[in-house]
């Protein structure tokens, strides 16, 4: 299925989860986060929250200084 | 009521839609507690007090440092290694003698966030790294205070509106503990115009609320980066199990 990655389409296996997009574009997951259509998941869902196709996935980085 | 110097002082924001006299007179009873006072702090506080917040209660055990200098415009060289919430406190005062300050000379902390937080009407998050912020979170939502946080690194600045009274995730909700960087800005670096932005934006959300102008965007991470000039708004659902809003 094929899903919106930081407005570039991508193409994941059916069943995908969040952690397994993280694997798939080999991205550090120290310091990021991420929305999906444009609501936030908290990093302890990443494990089973399931990707559904078409869905908008928004990764940025967790920012904490001042 | 207001008198006449304060009429003159505050002219200006008078004229803005939707303010009025009893609103400005509000804004003086106001306690505002602004937790860190580097870059965000500096830049809210000045125009809270500006704006004529009645007091001002400033949290921070840092002291003044030359690399302050580009981007915390409370402190001049004079000041490098003086205590910056006292500083801060002198220098807010000669801006606008007729609201109060209160130096906290502190870390927020568990054990003391109850106490600093105490009698306020909204708390700023500008403070530099997770596990204060996580403290802050969890005293805000204990005492029902709502509480704006705002955050900065390299090109990058967020902003977040959290009531705890409302139906939204919060700050734990949005981040894990231990998702980021214990100091984004000793690793990363900032420029100084990104966090000054983001700190005004913090100074300005509180306004609104204080003077019940707007729709507040309780709630709602607003996600900043300079580069591109570009700002994007994302929600934050509450966890079901979280330990500090319960899943609201």
């Amino acid at each position: 299925m094929q899903v919106l990655v930081n407005d570039t389409p991508v193409t994941v296996p059916a069943q995908m989860h969040i952690s397994g997009l993280i694997a798939q574009l080999e991205l550090s997951d120290n310091g990021i986060a991420v929305a999906v259509n444009h609501e936030v998941i908290n990093r302890q869902r990443w494990d089973d929250y399931p990707l559904q196709a078409n869905d908008t996935i928004t990764f940025f980085s967790v920012v904490a200084g001042g | 009521m207001l008198n006449n110097s304060e009429y003159m002082r505050y002219s200006r924001q008078l004229l803005v839609d939707g303010m009025d006299d009893d609103k400005q007179a509000a804004l003086g009873k106001a306690t505002v507690v602004i937790v860190g006072l580097g870059g965000l702090g500096c830049a809210s506080a000045l125009y809270l007090a500006g704006a004529g917040v009645g007091c001002l209660r400033l949290v921070d055990d840092d002291q003044v440092t030359l690399s302050n200098l580009p981007r915390q415009p409370l402190y001049t060289e004079q000041d490098v290694g003086l205590n910056k919430v006292d500083v801060a406190c002198a220098s807010l005062s000669q801006r606008n003698s007729t609201i109060r300050t209160e130096p906290c000379v502190t870390r927020f902390s568990k054990a003391n966030g109850k106490a600093l937080i105490s009698g306020s009407s909204v708390v700023l998050d500008c403070s530099d790294n997770m596990s204060t912020r996580h403290h802050i979170n969890a005293a805000c939502y204990t005492a029902g205070v709502p509480l704006i946080v705002a955050a900065a690194s390299g090109v990058d600045g967020q902003l977040v509106m959290l009531h705890p009274a409302h139906e939204h995730g919060c700050y734990q909700c949005l981040y894990a503990p231990h998702q980021g960087p214990a100091n984004n800005c000793l690793e990363q670096g900032v420029l100084g115009p990104v966090v000054g932005m983001l700190g005004i934006m913090q100074a300005l959300s509180a306004l609104l609320w204080l003077l019940k102008m707007g729709e507040p965007q309780w709630g709602k991470l607003r996600v900043f980066n300079a580069l591109s000039s570009s700002w994007q708004g994302f929600n934050i659902p509450p966890l079901p199990d979280c330990s500090v809003c319960g899943g609201n």
